[in-house]
């Protein structure tokens, strides 16, 4: 076996992840250079000189640019995980079996003492620490959720009151502008795709299917089976 | 059959998160433009208004912008003089976001703008700026 087909063998299991990785940081680098791109000919046109690529992207606006889209990302995923304990969809692969709504049995969930031996410590534990466990998912995907809407507002603050001043008006404060029509404007306009993209991924999957996907049922099934992944 | 996974110390992860925590302060600091963001343009405007205030309209037109400069014509200096900008007194305030800095005195205003590592005034001698009404500044450009 010769070294490449060695690597490809070993980052085989983790395709995946790696695949979305470097897909990530091909778009981020792409939209860097392009919003670097369109920064500097702002600059050019007002006879201001261009700024070097650092600059641009530890700027406020690559910042804000960059944070309100993963704010974004980040709630519609947080939403689905959650929103999928509790809400079903008769024949969709993603939702649950409709009898099986709510957060399940210790039992069913494999916690506490019905923990298996290959079960992960937080499944064993007791208390808040299983509470924790429990919903890892959840918290983690929540926090990086608040932490970059958080960010979008403070450079997204700092964008706004920069384009104020070069428009020569008066620079707002961090409420006024979270209260204003421009950081609803960002937020919203991001959420309404993230939602109509959940919304219509759960009910297409009911209908179409995507063979070999787990994310679609399997070609052949009924278009009312519930819960089930090809 | 799943193995049970090795879990990472507490120590690593909480210096992991630590180190993760920084980082990401010191990116929205930066990208804040928050850190010692208003000193210089406080100087600018400090040197600007004495320049306007002794008379030295040369020194005062080479703290200006390109396109400022311009707006004023072949002779930057004699256009300043024409226009009998009063003097702008102390600074009284200075807010800096990104590349743009408003230095405010007392009855008026004066804008800044960061090209290259320097700051420079865009506009002078303005109105007091409000939201969504320009300030109207007789030196202006940029």
């Amino acid at each position: 076996m010769s070294a490449l087909a060695r690597l490809a063998d070993r980052l085989r299991p983790s395709g995946l992840g790696l695949v979305f990785g470097a897909l990530f940081l091909l778009a981020l680098a792409g939209q860097s250079l392009a919003g670097w791109s369109t920064f500097n000919d702002d600059q050019t046109s007002a006879r201001l000189r261009p700024i070097d690529w650092l600059e641009y992207v530890t700027s406020s606006s690559f910042a804000a640019d960059v944070a309100e889209n993963w704010q974004s990302e980040y709630l519609q995923f947080v939403l689905y995980v959650v929103a999928t304990v509790w809400l079903v969809q008769r024949g969709s692969p993603e939702s649950k079996q409709l009898d099986q709504v709510g957060p399940e049995t210790d039992e069913q969930q494999h916690v506490g003492s019905h923990a298996e031996p290959w079960s992960p410590r937080g499944a064993r534990a007791r208390g808040w620490r299983l509470w924790a466990w429990s919903h890892s998912l959840g918290l983690v995907m929540g926090g990086v959720f608040v932490g970059s809407w958080a960010a979008q507002a403070i450079t997204g603050h700092v964008a706004y009151d920069e384009q104020q001043l070069l428009d020569l008006e008066a620079p707002v404060t961090l409420a006024q502008y979270v209260a204003s029509s421009d950081f609803w404007a960002r937020t919203l306009q991001n959420w309404q795709s993230e939602f109509l993209a959940v919304g219509s991924m759960v009910v297409l999957s009911v209908f179409l299917r995507e063979r070999g996907s787990p994310e679609s049922k399997p070609v052949g099934a009924a278009h009312d089976d519930t819960g089930v992944e090809g | 059959m799943s193995t049970a996974p090795r879990l990472p110390r507490a120590g690593g992860a909480t210096r992991r998160t630590g180190a993760a925590l920084l980082l990401v302060a010191a990116v929205v600091a930066s990208a804040t433009g928050c850190v010692g963001a208003a000193d210089e343009p406080r100087r600018v405007g400090e040197a600007f208004a004495a320049a306007v205030a002794e008379g030295r309209l040369d020194d005062a037109c080479a703290l200006l912008t390109p396109a400022a400069r311009d707006d004023l014509g072949d002779d930057c200096a004699a256009s300043l003089a024409s226009l009998g900008l009063d003097d702008p007194g102390p600074v009284e305030s200075v807010e800096a976001y990104g590349r743009a800095a408003l230095v405010r005195h007392a009855d008026s205003a004066t804008f800044l703008a960061r090209t290259g590592d320097t700051w420079q005034v865009r506009a002078t001698g303005c109105s007091p700026p409000a939201d969504a009404v320009p300030a109207d500044c007789p030196v202006t450009g940029g």
